[in-house]
């Protein structure tokens, strides 16, 4: 019988019963920790950004809290993940609110019950997290807010990316 | 006597299914981390009523920032204009820095920190933009607002300086009216 070099190997450790071990301790060692930091890290995040926004960064710590999430992209506003308006015709029109965000911010209003009022009694408004893309210009910002504004969701936070230090 | 010596392998760890499982989890759990935590600034839009009140209480700093296209305009709304800080760079020709505004925003930190130790209790500061203003300036500005400079270790901040921010329109630079409209106060 011919046997490949391979298939010799194989038979020659087989009959000294010698089998080479591999030491794994060390592999495991990492993985087993990486693991552990990996686990720990996913899932806590409220707020994630969508990819090709580029979010500006700042020192603030403050977390993100689950919220509505309205986002300005280049070209789109996404509420809740979907589109309600283009940022070339929110600019170009001459109006201060933006009709079809707030048509669908009050939606959101009425399908979520009021929030509780604060422990002096008053008035708490609904809150809304901004995520903007860098680039976007100051008016389109504040036709978005005085829209946020206008359907009760006064309570506005601008998410920013945690800078490094 | 002869002494029988028992040949035994060394006892092995069955700890194939557990390398199987780790292989699998750890890209796994690498492709969806995320690595670029997120935080928030929280804003006070300014209610409608609550506005005029605050507007008649003597003795208190209304601080605002205006955000010009060269310049960062520090002011009270009842005292007027404190200092003005430049934004663009004294050499036009420099090559554009990653962050032009840093020395601005370095000399706005300060100021605002004698503002702080001036006024120990003032937490609401007021950032006004022009309708160009760039929305990451804004940010920049108001991070610079509620946290202060870094200091030299490049940890947190050593102190808040003023975290309660509204944002409103800048005023038209030929007016001396000011703060005619705000989001929210429309």
């Amino acid at each position: 019988m011919k046997l490949s070099s391979l298939q010799k190997r194989a038979h020659r450790q087989a009959r000294h019963g010698a089998r080479m071990d591999m030491n794994l301790v060390a592999l495991i060692d990492v993985f087993t920790i990486l693991l552990f930091f990996l686990l720990s890290s996913a899932g806590t995040d409220a707020l994630e950004a969508p990819a090709g926004l580029r979010l500006p960064m700042a020192q603030s710590e403050a977390s993100p809290t689950p919220t509505v999430v309205l986002t300005i992209s280049g070209t789109d506003i996404h509420l809740q993940g979907q589109r309600v308006a283009g940022v070339a015709e929110v600019l170009a029109s001459g109006d201060t609110l933006i009709a079809p965000l707030q048509a669908r911010l009050d939606e959101l209003a009425a399908a979520s019950p009021a929030p509780a009022a604060g422990a002096d009694g008053r008035h708490v408004p609904r809150a809304v997290t901004i995520l903007g893309d860098k680039d976007i210009p100051y008016a389109l910002l504040r036709k978005v807010m005085a829209t946020c504004a206008q359907a009760q969701y006064a309570d506005v936070s601008f998410a920013v990316q945690r800078r490094a230090v | 006597m002869r002494v029988r010596r028992l040949h035994k392998k060394p006892a092995e760890l069955e700890i194939i299914a557990f390398i199987n499982l780790i292989v699998v989890l750890v890209p796994f759990l690498l492709s969806v981390a995320v690595f670029s935590r997120l935080a928030v600034i929280d804003i006070d839009l300014p209610a409608p009523t609550a506005e005029a009140l605050a507007q008649l209480q003597p003795g208190k700093l209304q601080l605002e920032v205006v955000i010009r296209a060269d310049a960062f305009e520090v002011g009270d709304r009842v005292g007027g204009l404190i200092q003005r800080i430049e934004r663009r760079a004294a050499d036009p020709t420099a090559p554009a820095a990653t962050e032009p505004d840093r020395p601005a925003l370095d000399a706005l930190a300060t100021l605002l920190l004698q503002l702080k130790t001036r006024y120990p209790d003032q937490k609401e500061a007021t950032v006004l933009a022009e309708t160009d203003t760039a929305y990451d300036t804004l940010v920049q500005v108001m991070d610079t607002l509620r946290a202060g400079p870094l200091d030299s270790t490049g940890a947190s901040p050593q102190a808040e300086l003023f975290p309660r921010l509204s944002v409103g329109d800048a005023p038209v630079r030929a007016t001396a009216s000011r703060n005619s409209n705000k989001p929210g106060g429309a």
